[in-house]
């Protein structure tokens, strides 16, 4: 598992917060985007926090395998 | 309240349509901000959280995975070795457990792009209920007070014809006027009620793709033999006519421009006029092309009833020829910057060179704008960035009985002038001709261009190198050179 690929996803995911910031400054403004907005800083703050678990994780796997127990990947 | 009801509640849209000239009743659609161009994007966000989605899935059975190889290592001998395997073991199931772990995340991510989905759906859906400009309510009244004038209107010029039949009417016109007859004249019907837009759309319901182009396909061979047999004069070349246009302001807005179509057009020559606009990172070039001016097909004239069913059909004209023709000889170079303006068959044969690859590669088209024209039928490149400005009221734009498609790089603006605050507009959209009048779209131009929406704002902004003014810019005319009319026998004797 390669944590830069959840940092990537969250990326994406405020490219997302970025299109729907557009959509509102149209004429389709849209209660329910609103709300989502709000709904994916959090799933962005999410994926930074579990890419950082996946970071430690894969530490303390590592040190496992440092240590004589290898055949973790 | 339970989540379903929240749910319809929070997809429900405000408002659908841009109102922000102040009583004016006009819709944009297309373009930068059309719902086509935004949607996609939405589309693309949903699928970007999917894929976070997905890559939390594969991070959830990386940890389960990693956790059971963990579970499965020898028995450790060594303390501190089991220190370690205590610890990666918590380690991982933190990635996975939990309020912030990979599988809720994954959960709301899901759940997040589906009620995208149905945010999307629900603008899409909106936009296509709301793109009729006109209230039902209202429609139904112009047509009614269109069908209760008919009985009135038929009666007057009754009266009217009897009138100016008799010998005292023809007295009174010779000497000092005729004031009876000036009240009874009906003028032309109120007509835009029952025969605009609509009805052409009602049509395109029922006639197919092949159907439309089979009808105007025969209709151009049709008007073709006509063209013969009244040995129309045949277009021959453009030749530049100095002196017309010299001292013409340069256009600084999108009005001016529709201004120079109408004044082009009044012409009546199937002159084209084309405006010369300097700058440091090279000429650009505005070229203005008028409408139908021949309704039928003796004159000489390109711009005829021919040209208009022949670019229907897809066919080359000589009007569109004509066109080639002037931008030849105004020697626009290839690589400069060409927009192209025009009002109703004008508007038609922009979009039809616009569309075409061969004429695409020899000039550098970059903007059309189009007034009163049916031009849903075109497609031109993605770089190409099109206006199109029409009245519901005016049947012209509805002749190709489809809408125009929102594209990212093409802007429709539908201004119902029945409906407005300018009496002088309400006038014009009771009748065809004044429907379709350039004055009357000379001022929805005015109107679109005043800040109401995102897509013509975007349209004019990628345009402002056409629209500097300044006094480097110069306008010149281009004329039709025509077979001479002693060569054709009927006309010689007209």
């Amino acid at each position: 598992m390669d944590r830069t690929q959840l940092l990537v996803a969250a990326d994406a995911v405020t490219q997302a917060i970025t299109r729907l910031q557009c959509a509102q400054e149209t004429e389709w403004k849209s209660v329910a985007a609103d709300h989502m907005r709000t709904e994916l800083y959090g799933a962005i703050q999410g994926l930074r926090a579990i890419s950082t678990a996946i970071d430690d994780a894969l530490d303390d796997v590592g040190s496992l395998n440092f240590s004589g127990m290898y055949g973790l990947n | 309240m339970d989540t379903e009801q929240e749910m319809v509640r929070e997809t429900t849209l405000v408002p659908t349509q841009t109102h922000t000239a102040p009583g004016e009743t006009i819709s944009v659609a297309g373009g930068v901000a059309g719902h086509v161009a935004l949607t996609e994007d939405l589309h693309a966000a949903a699928q970007a959280i999917d894929d976070a989605a997905t890559l939390l899935m594969e991070a959830t059975m990386w940890s389960l995975a990693t956790e059971n190889q963990i579970d499965s290592l020898p028995y450790a001998l060594m303390p501190d070795q089991e220190w370690q395997r205590t610890k990666a073991q918590c380690s991982v199931a933190a990635v996975m457990a939990g309020p912030t772990g990979t599988k809720r995340a994954e959960e709301v991510l899901t759940e997040m792009s589906d009620r995208l989905r149905v945010t999307v759906t629900a603008m899409e859906e909106a936009e296509t209920a709301a793109f009729r400009t006109i209230s039902s309510v209202a429609r139904v009244k112009a047509a009614i007070a269109d069908l209760a004038g008919m009985p009135a209107y038929l009666t007057r010029g009754l009266a009217w014809g009897v009138w100016s039949s008799v010998p005292v009417n023809m007295a009174l016109r010779a000497g000092p006027g005729d004031p009876v007859g000036d009240a009874l004249n009906p003028g032309v019907p109120q007509t835009s009620g029952i025969v605009n837009r609509d009805v052409l759309d009602g049509l395109g319901l029922i006639v197919n793709d092949a159907a439309y182009r089979s009808m105007v396909i025969l209709l151009a061979a049709r008007l073709a033999l006509e063209e013969l047999r009244w040995l129309e004069p045949k277009y021959l070349t453009m030749s530049r006519r100095d002196g017309l246009f010299a001292d013409r302001h340069p256009s600084e807005s999108l009005a001016d421009v529709v201004t120079t179509v109408r004044d082009i057009e009044e012409l009546g020559d199937g002159s084209v006029a084309i405006q010369r606009v300097p700058s440091a990172d090279g000429d650009r070039y505005i070229v203005t092309i008028p409408g139908t001016q021949d309704w039928w097909v003796r004159s000489g004239n390109t711009n005829d009833a021919q040209a208009d069913a022949a670019a229907m059909a897809g066919q080359m004209t000589a009007s569109m020829q004509a066109v080639v023709d002037a931008m030849v000889v105004a020697g626009i170079p290839g690589d400069a910057e060409v927009m192209l303006v025009g009002h109703s068959q004008g508007g038609i044969n922009a979009m039809a060179l616009a569309s075409a690859p061969w004429f695409t590669q020899r000039f550098n088209v970059t903007h059309v704008v189009t007034t009163g024209a049916c031009v849903a039928r075109f497609e031109t490149p993605p770089h190409i960035q099109s206006l199109h400005i029409e009245h519901p009221e005016d049947i012209v734009p509805g002749l190709d009985m489809m809408p125009n498609p929102d594209r990212p790089n093409q802007t429709t603006v539908t201004h119902a002038i029945s409906q407005s605050t300018d009496p002088a507009l309400v006038a014009m959209g009771q009748t065809i001709g004044g429907a379709h009048h350039l004055n009357g779209y000379i001022a929805s131009t005015e109107i679109a261009e005043s800040g109401i929406s995102g897509s013509v704002d975007a349209f004019k902004d990628s345009a402002q190198g056409f629209l500097t003014g300044g006094p480097g810019v110069t306008t010149t005319v281009y004329t039709q050179e025509v077979t001479p009319l002693h060569h054709v026998p009927y006309l010689a004797h007209q």
